[in-house]
């Protein structure tokens, strides 16, 4: 025999391998479509599951940052631990002018908050005082978005507020109404302030329909007597990507000795969603293993059983140890892959369909909102998770084939050939 | 030198509370192009000593040389190999890979040989003409009579160019017609291409074939006989 024959020695070809593992599996169809109906199932669900999971991550992640957080919050050093006004920041204008000179940055805005009181006269509710740029503001949110009674406020509208539903509700006031506010000045002086009522604004959104108050950034500034200066300056960045450069560039730049924080850490909510992202997808993807691989598990095991004399047969030709291997191996690759693909096939036709039509979830439309979620999901896939369902394929096939190819490389010979 | 020599084989079995010697001692020696029999009643011990001359079961105690190369200590994949090179088997049933036809069957033993795939093809066709299936390289298992079947395997068997082709009751489940023409074309292939068998039968059709022909009886060699 050749030295180059040898060399080829017990390598069978991946045509044959996969020959094989092709009429194997029609050996018994009934028992292949059964394990391949689960595949299909699993793979399915499992596609369409992280396509709605991503859809609604994503919608979430665009609408906490566009409602009003931005990609990027800047406040004065103190600002955000102490929540004192007195820890505002008096001069924006080196902060604004380094925002006007970086492409990246699509838009920003100023704002004063405080908390205070609103009162009419038989009651008072306590409020968020929230002092914006009405030219500014709807650039970087979605403040506007959410007037549903009156106007959006005027620049030249000092004494205009717009208020939460919520907080209309309590105070039973109506458009056109007069309220007092009331809040601490720099030095913990109380002041106050009338306002009249200019709108309403509803959002499903508990911190906005419960305490929001907005009125004009230059009304709040004179009132507070802040001059110029705000307690925060809102980013919005072109992309997603940049927010980490941009704020970077801002932290190096003008930024030593400001809070400046990116929009995944302003919620705790927010950032632990993101962080569960990947976790939630791996709890599923193993629980989608787990309750098909047993199935599949003892679909190879049959494939085995049935065939132990043909594995003795050919273990007696001089097949080693890692054809057999090899071979269950691939069956059970091919089988998953199958099953796999068509499942991907249908759930990624689901979801290019569910996409256009949107799947209506507006009867749960304030408890989504709540969340800063869309009523209305139109599943997704991306890269990330392709490459997670590839690696479930992968893991699975393996994991099925694993156990029974290493059982029949245990076979002797001689007894295999004398089961029936 | 022999082809194939053993010296006192010793192979024991526990059946339950039982402890039955298969093998008692057996020294044999078998040269180039023989064609032996080993013939014995049920239990007598000659599929036994047929799957140790084959590197399929291992003695508790004796050894075994085929061209000199002693096999016994060697690893299972180790024995894979050595059978791939220098054996091939003819059962007494479900010789044939199911899910391959005949000339893929054939084609299988040169493919885990490392030959190419246009020569094992040629190959096959040229053994599968040589056992008279020339017509039939793919049909499968369920197309081919039990006849036929064993016809495919002694293909598969030859085409490997092994030093010995071990058949173990190899006309079992064939009527008598159908036996005498697959040992017909047994001793042909002997006569035309000095291939050695040795067989394992109690078959009168196989014995009658036989040149030398070695009775077991109680794992021990009772009588040895050049035939003709």
């Amino acid at each position: 025999m050749s030295e180059r024959r040898r060399a080829h020695e017990h390598h069978l070809s991946m045509a044959t391998y996969m020959a094989l593992a092709a009429r194997n599996l029609t050996r018994n169809s009934r028992r292949t479509a059964l394990t391949l109906a689960a595949l299909v199932v699993a793979i399915g669900a499992l596609t369409f599951l992280m396509g709605f999971m991503n859809a609604y991550l994503v919608g979430m992640n665009e609408n906490f940052v566009l409602v009003m957080n931005g990609h990027i919050q800047i406040y004065g050093p103190e600002f955000k631990d102490s929540n004192l006004i007195d820890d505002y920041m008096p001069d924006t204008a080196p902060i604004t002018a380094a925002l006007d000179g970086d492409d990246r940055v699509r838009a920003w805005t100023q704002r004063i908050t405080a908390s205070g009181l609103a009162s009419v006269a038989r009651s008072t509710t306590s409020v968020a005082v929230v002092g914006v740029d009405p030219l500014r503001e709807p650039e970087v949110g979605r403040l506007r978005t959410f007037v549903v009674a009156g106007e959006w406020l005027a620049p030249e509208d000092a004494g205009g507020v717009l208020l939460g539903v919520d907080i209309a509700d309590n105070l039973e006031v109506e458009l056109g109404d007069k309220i007092v506010m009331m809040t601490q000045g720099p030095g913990g002086d109380i002041v106050s302030e009338a306002f009249r009522v200019r709108g309403l604004l509803h959002s499903g959104i508990p911190d906005i329909d419960r305490v929001l108050a907005l009125v004009t950034l230059s009304s709040a500034q004179s009132w507070l007597g802040l001059g110029d200066g705000a307690t925060e300056i809102v980013v919005r960045t072109h992309e997603f990507e940049t927010v980490d450069a941009v704020a970077d560039a801002l932290v190096a730049g003008v930024g030593q000795s400001l809070d400046i924080r990116r929009w995944y850490n302003q919620d705790p909510l927010i950032e632990q969603m993101l962080e569960m992202q990947d976790a939630s997808h791996l709890i599923i993807i193993a629980v989608v293993i787990s309750v098909v691989l047993g199935q599949l598990i003892n679909t190879m095991f049959m494939s085995l059983y049935d065939r132990v004399r043909e594995f003795g047969l050919m273990e007696a030709l001089g097949s080693r140890r890692r054809n057999l291997f090899a071979m269950l191996l691939w069956e059970s690759i091919l089988l998953v892959s199958i099953g796999g693909f068509i499942g991907y096939a249908i759930a990624y036709g689901a979801i290019l369909w569910t996409a256009a039509v949107g799947i209506d979830l507006s009867a749960f439309g304030d408890t989504l909102a709540s969340m800063y979620i869309d009523p209305i999901i139109r599943p997704v896939i991306d890269l990330q998770s392709n490459l997670y369902l590839l690696g479930t394929i992968i893991v699975t096939a393996i994991l099925a084939g694993l156990l029974p190819a290493w059982r029949a490389t245990r076979l002797n010979p001689v007894e295999a050939m004398r089961q029936i | 030198m022999a082809l194939i020599e053993t010296e006192n084989l010793v192979k024991t079995y526990r059946l339950g509370d039982i402890t039955v010697r298969a093998l008692n001692g057996v020294t044999l020696s078998v040269g180039n192009e023989e064609f032996v029999v080993l013939a014995g009643r049920s239990g007598s011990g000659k599929t036994t000593l047929l799957n140790m001359l084959g590197a399929l079961d291992m003695p508790d105690s004796g050894t075994v040389r085929i061209k000199g190369e002693e096999f016994i200590n060697l690893s299972k994949d180790a024995r894979a190999l050595f059978r791939l090179r220098h054996i091939g088997f003819v059962f007494q049933a479900y010789n044939l890979i199911r899910v391959l036809s005949a000339r893929e069957n054939v084609a299988y033993v040169l493919e885990l040989q490392g030959v190419p795939k246009s020569e094992r093809h040629r190959r096959a066709d040229h053994w599968l003409n040589e056992v008279g299936l020339g017509d039939m390289g793919d049909r499968r298992h369920d197309q081919l009579s039990g006849g036929q079947q064993q016809r495919v395997a002694v293909a598969r068997a030859l085409a490997a160019e092994p030093d010995i082709v071990l058949a173990d009751e190899p006309t079992a489940n064939l009527d008598s017609g159908t036996g005498q023409q697959l040992l017909d074309t047994m001793r042909h292939l002997n006569e035309v291409h000095k291939t050695t068998f040795v067989f394992a039968s109690h078959d009168p059709v196989v014995i009658g074939a036989a040149k030398r022909l070695v009775r077991l009886d109680d794992g021990r060699i009772a009588s040895d006989e050049i035939k003709r």
